[in-house]
């Protein structure tokens, strides 16, 4: 029974720090739109400040996906989402080129990839994105969007093919 | 196709290797997912750092508390002890058992009689072998404080605290044993505890805390090693008694806790090797006050 601990700054703290960068790529995942992202996943946090005492700690992290997704859901016309991204580190394209076995063309790989995510459907491509990018467990995400570990396993696997699906398309794999 | 679909997911949960995957779909497929996810898994949101959510923006904001009081106290330190006492002290005459202890403010590692496998006992802490049940195949041990074990893989190891059982094949955990409450940290393996309400299994990389008869939800644990192998001790969540315990065994002093609700938590970092800096980084960040006269340290709250 810990029902303020959330009230507790450095606990507060801890919550914030583990959560702060999932929570927004959350929601730029989901919506496309990093600015936005951050302004919602900040009202969030903000909100599980107001209400602390009302918020177990093992329920602040499902309470901080489900506010900020309401939150945005109430404000954003859905358009569709274009994401792009950085690669994190800069060896990834010359560890790829030293790899002789790559099958995509390496010109513009990067570039089809970020169309086919974009166009995932909204689930799968949040989830997966959290579970590849974030490198979140399974778990993890199951309890922050209160899914079920078998059906975030599922989201993963199904994007994980579409994409291949679609870019064996755009690749001329298959006629 | 079914199959496939069970294949990716068991390949995406590391249940597959590799070279067991595209073998299972074709070694033309496998290269395209690997390198799907060789790519994404190096993404990252663009401008990410300037995007943060930050933190001081927030605390500012006010914040409303409704704390419950709770009037039931832990109040059975003495008769814990009592307890553990009486068993040390059976166990000391009737059995042919070593008692291993930690003095004050000392870490100590000990050599179990399998000739492989280790305690690190933390500050006054102490551990219980009978080495004629190591011999017939079972390796049960005695904890009272706190400990981290590195099991080797071998006979089925089991640590009985006063307040419930941890289970193992071979591992490296921590066990903290508080009053009537039990922290159990996996750092290696997985490990499976048992009380009176029920058992959990522990995989690496997570803690759980048995408290006020309860398990509670899981916590990560981030370090690859317990922070009180170093200088520190350090908590996520932890209940105040538990934390008020590990600087009394570590300094070797005696906690008033006056009308301090005992119900809230902690969750930081301090120095083992530093009174001062210790208390004052428990305390302030909780408003306790606090006034220490001869290894009494007296605590109020506002």
């Amino acid at each position: 029974m810990n029902l303020s601990s959330v009230c507790e700054e450095q606990t507060y703290q801890e919550v914030h720090r583990t959560h702060e960068k999932s929570l927004r790529n959350f929601l730029y995942y989901k919506f496309g739109d990093l600015e936005k992202a951050r302004d919602f996943a900040q009202d969030a946090f903000i909100k599980l400040w107001h209400n602390c005492s009302k918020v177990p700690f093992n329920k602040a992290k499902s309470y901080l996906f489900t506010i900020a997704n309401r939150l945005f859901l109430d404000e954003i016309d859905h358009q569709k989402v274009v994401l792009k991204f950085q690669h994190r580190l800069r060896i990834s394209e010359s560890q790829m080129e030293s790899n002789p076995e790559y099958v995509y063309q390496q010109e513009e790989f990067k570039d089809r990839l970020e169309e086919a995510v974009s166009s995932l459907p909204e689930k799968q491509r949040t989830v997966f994105l959290m579970s590849r990018v974030d490198k979140l467990k399974n778990k993890e995400i199951a309890e922050a969007l209160n899914l079920s570990i078998k059906t975030v396993e599922k989201h993963v696997s199904s994007a994980l093919k579409t994409l291949k699906d679609n870019l064996d398309e755009l690749s001329g794999f298959k006629i | 196709m079914a199959d496939q679909d069970e294949n990716l997911i068991k390949w995406l949960n590391g249940e597959l290797t590799d070279d067991e995957f595209a073998q299972a779909i074709g070694k033309s497929d496998f290269l395209k997912f690997k390198q799907i996810t060789g790519e994404i898994d190096q993404w990252e949101p663009g401008n990410s750092d300037e995007f943060r959510v930050k933190l001081e923006d927030i605390l500012n904001q006010p914040k409303t508390i409704t704390r419950q009081i709770n009037w039931w106290q832990p109040v059975s330190i003495a008769a814990s002890v009592a307890l553990l006492l009486t068993v040390s002290v059976w166990f000391l005459f009737f059995n042919h058992v070593t008692t291993y202890y930690a003095d004050a403010g000392e870490t100590k590692e000990i050599v179990l009689p399998d000739g492989v496998s280790t305690v690190t006992l933390a500050s006054l802490s102490s551990i219980t072998v009978d080495k004629r049940n190591w011999k017939k195949g079972r390796r049960p041990v005695k904890l009272s404080g706190k400990a981290l074990f590195d099991v080797e893989p071998g006979d089925p190891f089991t640590v009985s605290t006063n307040v419930g059982e941890v289970a193992v094949l071979g591992t490296t955990f921590t066990v903290d044993v508080f009053n009537e409450s039990m922290e159990v940290a996996c750092y290696e393996g997985k490990v499976q505890a048992k009380t009176g309400v029920g058992s959990v299994t522990i995989p690496s990389g997570e803690s759980y805390l048995f408290h006020e008869n309860q398990w509670e939800d899981m916590i990560p644990v981030t370090l690859s090693r317990p922070a009180w192998l170093q200088d520190e001790l350090s908590y996520t969540n932890a209940p105040l008694n538990q934390v008020i315990k590990a600087l009394e065994k570590t300094y070797g002093l005696t906690i008033d806790t006056g009308n301090v609700d005992m119900d809230r938590r902690f969750t930081g970092t301090f120095p083992k090797n530093n009174l001062e800096t210790a208390i004052k980084l428990v305390f302030t960040p909780l408003n306790i006050t606090y006034q220490v006269e001869d290894n009494i340290v007296y605590l109020s709250s506002n």
